[in-house]
């Protein structure tokens, strides 16, 4: 808790910092051009004002934890905003997944650190998503001949999160949420990854018409069948506990 | 029971001291077999109850292992005999095409046809042309025919695996040697197409399904069972509607020995969903996205088929049993009428879910269904019958006569009686004579086809000089005739093709004023007044030949 500021205004401020930031961040990486606008500035001393909180903190590692994930959860909502508004980003194929796998890491820590197991789980949520995600991201773009470095290094990252969260496992034991189940998220960002691709091949939201580009003969034969049967899976594996009386 | 299980495993040791039990069947109270697998050699030791005393036999037999290998790579080694020597026929023609793609990618995307997605079928073309040497891919037939027969040879295995689930074991190796050297299956499987990769799916489909049902009855479901399910309904559903149709088949089987087997509700509904749930969905799009383009003319001209007829098992009978022609058939017909009479009392009574539980029944279905939607299309009048598209039946039709000649009978077993005149030794004679008596009628691989579309091209290759403009016009695409292009090196100026006659706009655009000569293939039968009566203006016929359901027109420039 911070002496300068009570938690939840502080909270807000990093907030709306970290979105106004990102936004400015998201531009640059846009359209290359260094602007030194007022979101840069806003932004700025709200991360500042953040900074100062937290070094004057008394429980540092809960604060640092709480505007850790409250300025990524902001960033993330202002990336969605500014898909919105904007259209597609040149980076918007590795953000997800990043956001994605530095919130399960800080849901880790916290989890490793206060012993909490239903905080592990989310981490390990968050991570095998981000695996899913970008590897039916990766897989479409592979393909269809669209080979991309970045998503590359971006599904290595998710990978060795997850083997990092292995640590976390051993300590506190394995996740509250079935295995069933936690496959039955897999496959459904899996599935989620692969219309991520479509789209992007397509290059268009999913709400217009319009395909810019149309995919490989292969693909549209292949994609609605896989995708059917990883959502199917899916649902299947999330009810089966449901009806269980003994493991399988 | 547990008795004589017990003295039974304590004999055994006397046998072998490192036996290891692997299979323990009960069979009734008075027979148990137990089967043991020490190391290459199968071990069948069979306990019979004679009064209060457990008498024990020993069996020994050979793993069947190694005359399976031999066996397949003797099918395969006649599949080859001659595999490159006749000229492919236009539906190979078009096959031949996926030399014309780099990335498996497009031939996925390629393969792609009416009535199925093909995948498994291009993964083992893949597979096997990977090890094929360019020179024999590029310089003749063979090259690409090689992988269905290969494929069609690996099924052999797995048709013994399934047979012995049906028949005795010496009846399942007649199936099985019925089976490798059939010479419907050979001729089939020496074609540039997937028949003869389709048996390996529909087997394997059932073998999956038959074990994962005896694992519920037994409840002992294991992982594999499971792994083994479900792989064979993904093989299915990336296969082709033929496939989906046994999947259809065999569907009650499963359904029913799930209702029969749990008691309660909730149990059934979640074997059922863990089964076929996955599959639901995927199952309904293919069989939509398949279906839609054969049953759309502007797609797929279907009007060349025959319609399917009552006669049509007939015409089966006969693919199983072709020698001595008609006559093998009809022995075995009434061999099949007199099993079918004495297996009459086996179905009794039986409520109808037993009769579906019965893996027979499945069996049945599973090799009858196709007929029957066949039938229903000519009731429709639809056009779309083609005995080719029976080759994976064949296995499933040896396998229903062997077992209504000969079963497995675990009485008459157990009593230990043998009868060498009894009517299942009879019909396993009847079945191997008609199996040797094919064996010895097999020779190097026929002409099938319609067309002879080589002979086309050396028609052409006649005529053909090189230092003059010359334009080539195929019917239908130029790329049913690439490969034959580059076996005879012919480099024309232009190479265009078309299923219908051009139109005068596509000639003017293809024929440019210099030319000194067409060539143009095409099928006979096919019309082609437009461009006759555009070339008629500069050019004169110098030259029409036919070779095998092709025809070769020369045209050359009148004056030139």
């Amino acid at each position: 808790m911070s002496r300068m500021f009570p938690n939840k205004p502080l909270i807000f401020s990093n907030s709306v910092s970290f979105g106004l930031f990102s936004y400015w961040v998201f531009w640059l990486s846009f359209d290359g051009k260094l602007v030194f606008s007022a979101p840069l500035i806003i932004g700025l001393i709200g991360v500042l004002i953040s900074l100062i909180s937290l070094y004057r903190a008394n429980r540092i590692f809960d604060t640092a934890e709480s505007l850790a994930l409250s300025g990524l959860i902001s960033s993330g909502i202002t990336f969605v905003f500014w898909l919105v508004i904007f259209g597609r980003h040149p980076y918007m194929k590795e953000l997800v997944p990043i956001i994605l796998i530095l919130l399960s890491l800080i849901l880790a820590f916290r989890a490793v650190r206060k012993s909490e197991n239903i905080t592990l789980s989310k981490s390990v949520i968050l991570c095998e998503s981000a695996i899913g995600f970008t590897f039916g991201l990766w897989f479409g773009r592979e393909f269809e001949g669209h080979t991309r470095i970045l998503l590359t290094i971006v599904l290595i990252l998710a990978i060795i999160s997850r083997l990092i969260l292995i640590w976390a496992i051993d300590k506190l034991g394995p996740p509250s949420l079935g295995i069933r189940r936690r496959i039955s998220l897999f496959l459904l960002s899996i599935s989620l990854g692969l219309m991520a691709f479509k789209y992007d091949i397509e290059n268009r939201p999913p709400w217009s018409n319009e395909v810019v580009y149309d995919l490989h003969l292969a693909s549209r034969n292949l994609l609605p069948i896989v995708l059917s049967w990883l959502l199917s899976t899916s649902i299947v594996l999330w009810f089966i506990p449901k009806l269980e009386n003994k493991p399988l | 029971m547990l008795l004589p299980t017990f003295t039974l495993l304590r004999q055994m040791s006397y046998y072998s001291n490192n036996l290891h039990p692997y299979k323990i069947s009960v069979k009734n109270l008075y027979f148990l077999q137990v089967i043991a697998r020490p190391s290459k050699y199968d071990i069948q030791l069979r306990a019979v109850m004679e009064g209060d005393n457990l008498k024990v036999e020993k069996l020994f037999s050979l793993s069947p292992l190694l005359p399976l290998l031999v066996l397949t790579s003797i099918s395969f080694v006649i599949r080859l005999w001659g595999i490159g020597d006749a000229p492919f026929w236009i539906n190979e023609a078009d096959n031949s095409r996926q030399l014309l793609f780099d990335t498996p990618r497009d031939k996925i995307a390629w393969t792609v046809a009416g009535a199925g997605l093909y995948l498994g079928d291009v993964i083992i073309r893949e597979l096997v042309l990977f090890f094929i040497p360019h020179e024999i891919l590029h310089n003749g037939e063979a090259g690409l025919r090689i992988p269905s027969a290969f494929a069609c040879s690996i099924s052999i295995p797995l048709v013994y695996k399934l047979a012995s689930r049906f028949c005795e074991s010496d009846m399942s190796w007649i199936v099985t040697l019925s089976w490798a050297f059939n010479p419907f299956a050979i001729d089939w499987s020496q074609d540039v197409s997937t028949y003869g990769m389709w048996p390996i799916w529909a087997t394997f489909l059932l073998l999956a399904t038959f074990r994962f049902t005896s694992s519920i009855k037994r409840n002992e479901l294991t992982l594999l069972d499971w792994i083994l399910f479900h792989s064979a309904m993904i093989g299915v559903i990336t296969s082709n509607l033929f496939i989906l149709m046994i999947s259809a088949a065999l569907f009650p089987h499963v359904v029913s020995t799930i209702i029969l087997q749990y008691q309660e509700r909730k149990e059934r509904l979640r074997i059922l969903l863990c089964a076929y749930g996955p599959h639901f969905v995927p199952g309904l799009i293919f069989t939509y996205t398949t279906i839609k383009p054969v049953f759309d003319p502007s797609i797929h001209d279907n009007s060349w088929m025959s319609s399917a007829n009552w006669n049509t098992p007939l015409e089966l009978m006969l693919i199983l049993f072709p020698n001595p022609e008609s006559i093998g058939a009809s022995v075995i017909a009434i061999l099949l009428i007199i099993g079918m009479l004495k297996n009459l009392h086996r179905i009794g009574r039986t409520s109808p879910i037993l009769i579906l539980q019965n893996e027979y029944s499945a069996l049945f279905l599973a090799g009858t269904l196709q007929l029957f939607c066949f039938l229903f299309l000519q009731l429709l009048d639809s056009p779309s019958w083609a005995t080719r598209y029976m080759l994976h039946l064949i296995p499933i039709w040896l396998i229903l006569i062997a077992a209504c000649i000969s079963p497995i009978d675990p009485i008459s077993s157990a009593e230990g009686k043998v009868n060498y005149y009894s009517f299942s030794n009879l019909g396993k004679a009847v079945i191997l004579i008609l199996t040797v008596l094919t064996i010895f009628s097999l020779g190097p691989a026929t002409d099938m086809g319609g067309q002879d579309t080589r002979g086309a091209w050396e028609l052409v290759s006649e005529d053909y000089d090189e230092i003059e403009i010359q334009v080539i016009l195929t019917q239908p695409s130029e790329y049913f005739y690439i490969f034959y292009l580059e076996i005879f090196e012919l480099e024309p100026d232009v190479f265009e093709g078309s299923w219908y006659d051009f139109t005068d706009d596509e000639l003017v655009e293809l024929i440019p004023l210099e030319t000194d000569s067409v060539h143009r293939i095409r099928l006979e039968g096919h019309n082609d007044i437009n461009l006759a009566n555009f070339l008629a203006e500069d050019y004169f016929p110098a030259r029409e030949s036919s070779s095998k359901g092709m025809v070769v027109e020369h045209w050359v420039r009148i004056n030139g």
